[in-house]
């Protein structure tokens, strides 16, 4: 007698990819999304977000599934309606799918679009199924909607329909130098490490918890920041590329008045001392600390050049990571700096 | 790879090269001296080569710097004396020496072959490898390759079948694998002869006989002392070489460590044995780490890397020691001067102790080379017949070429070296290097440039040279000769179709690096990051 295991990770695996998708999708191509400094996971909705104040609010439900028809679009905006009728207001709701039945838009070459690009027949079966499903729906109170609200509503709501690869979403998160993008089998390894998060995030249980103020989310600590993303990705992309190979232009000028026989030295212990960093598994929150705050001052003072730069930060910054000195505390800099694409 | 500029100088004086075609080039003079040479030796030096100078020019006070690109990508080096900086993409790379060098070289521009030697499978020196394309002016000699030590004709041979895929057993190998042994045996007991002298206490000294032989004694004490403190830099060097091998090997050790993550237990309500406990995480909200697998296995890499190259360059500087250590020994044989007197008076030249270790050097030696003969006689003769082949393919199109140069020409290449005692001169050696050279660039269609400085040594007339310029050419790669003519010949090449000349008559004789050159090589120097502190 055999035993198959089966609706394990490989069958949520689209779904979860889905989801990192949407994440990506609001943070780097939605326009709205360019304010966004938080991503609420599985919490008021899949995913939401939010700028630095709480404002600016999107709502968001993904589905994988690519050839859905207008009535199960229609079950599938329930959650986003529920937030619709609530308490708290979203600016922007979006239903971001894998993709529609050939009869769902009017112009099918658009892929973001209002509902004034579905067709009349396809409308039809979305109220339909929106309306069923309400009905169904426990938590939605039928006292508080009308069908002149599932109208309003359905005319607000944006549909994404994703047509880009995991590949693609990365890659727009940071603007690196081409010589520091890494090839799309490691990027792919990169979106992994995000979806697994956005994983973490989902499994704290939070069923039933009631919400005063819509920035209670922080509390459970069901969300991931657009900065911690951008490092996550910045970070990467140097270590894949920048790191064991050559040294960093910016660095030489640390390296003036240094006889050329112990150039090579200095660089060498330098990337060392990096090396030890990257391999330290038991101090991470204090590398995204470092890494976070030589990104902010690179990126706050372009013109400056590395020993400005350093004198800027000041030692104390440096410490925590315990395996840098000054001379590897420059190389970091200049390894972030030169990495980065130059936007002047 | 096309050779694009080659810069030679520092920042007071310099020339520039910068008119090099990527068809066929001509370097020619009217007279001797007028820098040809230094310009091709410059650009293959700062490629890692080992350098053959002309004697009087101090190539280690200046920077050597080629711009070439292979494959799309466009590269600068720059050397001086071990230094070599490379520049590529926006970034600098450094290196300590040529193997450090060689090893990024074959990952990063161009794989170079990989053959066996002392008992290892290494990647085939720079030195080596350019002598499949390149023939410098000086020290020809066709019975051997250039700067035979360390490499030889054997090393030469294997590349080739390593280039076909067809390595492993060599006939030749194996015959310099016996010679190999017989010889290091011979030094051996050498030694132990050396050794014996030195532990006799017999101090019965003549002064009369030291005042005779004084001057003779005092030549060679001196000889004795440069080769002494030639030895103790060798040794300094590799100590330090052997320190930074062993860094990086603690390195790697240190850096695994790091990666494991320390175990934590699990955190269970002590009343109900349920682990449904709540845990509030002090600061940071995410989790990654702060880096992938990948990450971590390309800096393992890049370390084991550099391990490599250390390894190789020890195994070098050992066997340079060794040899000046035999030197030594030797010139403690001459009977003229007896080795006591010597002793009696120059305590320090070496110890018993040393010799000691030398000899134990050599057994180990000894082991090796009987340890390979053994690996090879096990060997399949399939590969032995390949080879065969592919040595008489590169023979008959040498022959080949030759006869097209010199139809009446009467020697017969049975070999791709000539016997030890059978060294061609003049315009003989130009046809064998010249032949070899195309043979070697048909059939093996390597992505290099062919150079040639001095291509028609010997005097070779302008008809044959004609016949080896359109043979060259339909090689379709970069080519680079070079040619000192006589004054009434300086034209001669105008009528030659296709080709890129370069006059080089106007240089001032003796004096190619000019100040006026000096700001083009400032800028270009200080683009590697490199600013002089005067």
């Amino acid at each position: 007698m055999t035993y198959k295991v089966t609706s394990t990770e490989k069958t949520m695996d689209p779904a979860s990819t889905h989801e990192t998708k949407a994440l990506l999708y609001v943070m780097n191509f939605d326009e709205d999304g360019k304010n966004t400094e938080f991503f609420i996971v599985d919490f008021f909705n899949d995913l939401s977000s939010c700028d630095s104040f709480g404002e600016s609010r999107v709502d968001i439900q993904s589905k994988a599934n690519k050839n859905v028809s207008g009535k199960a679009i229609g079950r599938d905006l329930v959650t986003l309606f529920k937030n619709y009728i609530s308490e708290f207001e979203f600016d922007k709701y979006i239903l971001f799918l894998g993709g529609v039945s050939q009869t769902v838009r009017i112009d099918d070459t658009l892929d973001v679009f209002l509902y004034d690009n579905v067709t009349s027949s396809s409308k039809k079966s979305i109220k339909a199924g929106l309306t069923a499903e309400c009905e169904k729906k426990t938590y939605i109170d039928k006292s508080l909607y009308s069908s002149k609200d599932i109208d309003t509503f359905l005319s607000e709501v944006v549909f994404v329909i994703d047509v880009r690869s995991k590949v693609d979403y990365v890659r727009e998160v940071v603007k690196v130098n081409s010589k520091n993008m890494p090839n799309d089998e490691f990027l792919n390894k990169v979106f992994k490490e995000i979806r697994d998060e956005q994983t973490v995030k989902k499994n704290i249980n939070t069923e039933n918890v009631v919400l005063t103020a819509f920035t209670d989310f922080q509390k459970y600590l069901k969300y991931i920041t657009k900065n911690d993303i951008k490092m996550l990705v910045l970070s990467r992309m140097l270590g894949a590329t920048s790191i064991t190979k050559g040294t960093p232009t910016s660095f030489s000028e640390c390296l003036d008045g240094t006889p050329i026989e112990n150039r090579k030295e200095i660089v060498e212990e330098s990337r060392n001392d990096v090396f030890r960093m990257l391999f330290d598994k038991n101090n991470a929150d204090e590398y995204w600390k470092l890494f976070n705050t030589v990104y902010q001052a690179i990126v706050s003072f372009p013109k400056h050049t590395i020993e400005e730069l350093y004198e800027k930060l000041g030692n104390d910054v440096f410490r925590p990571v315990k395996f840098l000195n000054f001379m590897s505390a420059k190389f970091f800099i200049s390894i972030v700096k030169d990495g980065i694409l130059n936007e002047d | 790879m096309k050779i694009k500029k080659v810069y030679c100088g520092n920042y007071r004086e310099g020339f520039v090269e910068g008119n090099l075609s990527e068809g066929l080039n001509i370097i020619y003079s009217d007279d001797n001296n007028k820098g040809k040479t230094i310009v091709i030796q410059s650009m293959m030096y700062s490629l890692g080569n080992t350098p053959i100078f002309p004697k009087g020019f101090n190539y280690k006070d200046y920077y050597h710097i080629t711009d070439f690109s292979h494959k799309n990508k466009d590269f600068s080096v720059c050397r001086k004396k071990d230094n070599i900086f490379l520049k590529t993409d926006g970034s600098i790379e450094i290196f300590d020496n040529v193997s450090e060098f060689k090893y990024y070289f074959t990952k990063n521009i161009y794989e170079l072959p990989r053959i066996f030697k002392s008992g290892r499978d290494k990647v085939t020196d720079l030195e080596l490898f350019y002598q499949l394309f390149f023939v410098g002016q000086d020290k020809r000699d066709t019975s051997k390759i250039f700067h035979s030590g360390y490499n030889k004709k054997t090393d030469y041979i294997n590349v080739l079948f390593a280039l076909k895929g067809i390595s492993g057993v060599s006939i030749t190998e194996k015959d310099g694998l016996i010679q190999n042994l017989k010889k290091l045996k011979e030094d051996k007991s050498n030694l132990i002869k050396k050794n014996r002298v030195l532990k006799k206490k017999n101090k019965a000294v003549s002064i009369a006989s030291y005042n005779n032989n004084k001057e003779s004694i005092d030549s060679k004490i001196k000889e004795l002392e440069k080769l002494k403190d030639e030895i103790v830099e060798y040794k300094n060097t590799r100590n330090r070489l052997q320190n930074k091998k062993v860094k990086n090997e603690m390195l790697i050790k240190e850096l695994n460590s790091l990666n494991r993550t320390l175990n934590v237990g699990k955190l269970v309500c002590l009343d109900c044995g349920s682990d449904n406990i709540g845990f509030e995480i002090a600061n940071n909200n995410v989790t990654f780490d702060v880096s992938n697998s990948d990450i971590r296995a390309e800096i393992l890499n890049s370390i084991n890397d550099k391990i490599g190259s250390f390894a190789d360059e020890i195994i070098k500087i050992d066997n340079k020691i060794k040899d000046l250590q035999i030197t030594v020994s030797e010139l403690m044989t001459d009977d003229e001067i007896s080795l006591e007197n010597l002793m009696y008076y120059k305590n320090d030249i070496t110890s018993v102790h040393e010799l000691n270790i030398d000899i134990a050097n050599l057994d180990q030696q000894i082991n090796d080379v009987k340890a390979k003969i053994e690996m090879i006689e096990s060997s399949t003769s399939n590969t032995k017949e390949l080879q065969k082949k592919l040595i008489e393919e590169i023979l008959t199109e040498m022959m080949s070429m030759y006869k097209k140069i010199d139809p009446t020409g009467t020697l017969v290449f049975d070999a791709l070296f000539t016997k030890r005692d059978e060294n061609y001169s003049g315009s003989e050696a130009t046809e064998f290097y010249l032949s070899k050279l195309y043979s070697i660039g048909k059939i093996f269609k390597l992505d290099m440039p062919i150079i040639v400085d001095a291509f028609r040594e010997g005097e070779l007339s302008t008809p044959k040279e004609r016949i080896v310029v359109e043979h060259f050419k339909k090689l379709n790669r970069q080519v680079i000769f070079t040619a000192t003519l006589k004054t009434e010949e300086l034209g001669k090449y105008d009528d030659f179709e296709d080709i890129n000349t370069l006059n080089y008559s106007h240089n001032v004789q003796n004096k190619i690096l000019q100040p006026r050159f000096a700001e083009i090589l400032t800028k270009k120097i200080n683009g590697f990051g490199l600013i002089e502190r005067m």
